[in-house]
């Protein structure tokens, strides 16, 4: 088990990370919350050995993924909230950035996964691949089509 | 496309408060999770303690349960109790020869055979041996065929030592030697009154005490037809 000077370090550092992922699946901000829990209790009692912070994170995007996963196998109809319930929550953001965010979270869900950890996160086809347990191939089909709806959908605010 | 969609979301970000809440919650889990394995662990020693305290006993109770008794009657008597290892467990004298004989040889946790040889060729017994006085060597156990084995090696480590005419042997029930303890006869006697009751029911116990013992010997030997001994050779 982690000392706890580890874990509220790792909550600090990580805490965005998972809640922007809860976002991406989610869409709601009160689970939120409780999947940040779990996420980090699970990294509290878990005796893996981490050789980076690249491995570290990867694995609490992992774990977030699948609690995420199993919240809205068992919950998904009495829990999913609107779009507009879901950008009530305090995001601080200008116009065009809670268009984008808007128009992201609007995507199908394997869209929108892809394309935050892509254009976010910064990682690569194959590594989201390994991530989500999903082909190199099939992730760079869904970047593109889920680009071609962005691209509709905001019209010129995607250019470049 | 990058920049923009990572401003959308770099706009996102968990609440202090959400923090805090989640800091407290791990904290509270983990302090029960560490309190519970304590629990566990303390559990789970006591557990062990207890699980390794059975198996003693039971081992104990496995060695030290009688599984057959050695009686040998010279003068001095003396009753060794084996267990289902074939060990010694228990001796005791019978009669003031006896408790002094046991109280000189140490037999405890020997192998039958080597305690009756041991006890056989031990000094204290070599006046009996050498005076030809009649050796009565019994076997009383649960189990006949084990018993018969048992009675087969016993007796020919007393045949060895103190010649055939000299020693009577028998393989008798725990009821026959409850019978013959009742009766207040030896072994001998007890084998000689089975007999000899059987031709003539007249016969008491009274009349078979007063018997020489090697008359009561004779008697029985017109009965036997072979001795374990020979038998256990054949076997062989």
């Amino acid at each position: 088990m982690r000392s706890e000077q580890d874990v509220n370090t790792t909550i600090d550092q990580y805490a965005d990370t998972v809640a922007r992922l809860c976002m991406v699946y989610l869409k709601n901000p009160a689970d939120s919350e409780d999947i940040s829990q779990t996420v980090f209790l699970k990294y509290a009692l878990c005796d893996t050995v981490f050789e980076s912070e690249e491995h570290k994170k990867a694995w609490l995007i992992r774990v977030t993924v699948n609690a995420c996963r199993d919240l809205l196998k068992s919950f998904f109809h009495s829990r999913t909230v609107s779009l507009d319930t879901l950008l009530q929550c305090p995001v601080e953001t200008t116009d065009s950035s809670r268009e984008v965010l808007e128009a992201v979270l609007a995507l199908p869900k394997q869209y929108r996964e892809v394309i935050y950890l892509h254009y976010y996160e910064g990682y690569t086809a194959p590594e989201i691949g390994r991530l989500l347990k999903k082909n190199t191939n099939t992730v760079y089909t869904l970047l593109r089509r889920a680009k071609d709806i962005l691209k509709v959908s905001l019209g010129g605010e995607l250019n470049g | 496309m990058d920049e923009p969609i990572r401003s959308a979301f770099e706009a996102v970000h968990a609440s202090e408060l959400s923090r805090q809440r989640t800091k407290l919650f791990v904290r509270k889990k983990t302090q029960d999770y560490n309190s519970r394995r304590i629990r566990q662990s303390q559990r789970r020693r006591m557990l062990s303690g207890l699980c390794a305290a059975a198996a003693l006993l039971c081992l104990c109770l496995f060695y030290f349960t009688p599984a057959a008794m050695i009686e040998m009657d010279v003068n001095p008597s003396i009753e060794m109790k084996v267990n289902r290892l074939d060990r010694v467990i228990q001796v005791r004298g019978l009669n003031a020869d006896g408790r002094e004989l046991v109280q000189n040889v140490s037999l405890l946790n020997l192998p039958y055979n080597r305690a009756v040889r041991k006890l056989m060729l031990s000094q204290e017994m070599e006046p009996f041996i050498r005076s030809h006085d009649l050796i009565t060597v019994s076997v009383v156990g649960a189990a006949p065929g084990h018993t018969e084995e048992m009675l087969a090696n016993v007796a020919c480590s007393a045949l060895t030592v103190a010649g055939r005419e000299n020693v009577f042997y028998c393989a008798l029930s725990e009821e026959d030697i409850r019978q013959a303890r009742a009766l207040d006869l030896t072994v001998l006697q007890y084998q000689a009154f089975q007999l000899l009751s059987a031709q003539d029911p007249s016969v008491t116990a009274d009349i078979v005490r007063a018997i020489d013992k090697r008359e009561l010997l004779a008697l029985l030997s017109d009965f036997e037809m072979d001795s374990p001994c020979d038998r256990a050779a054949r076997a062989k």
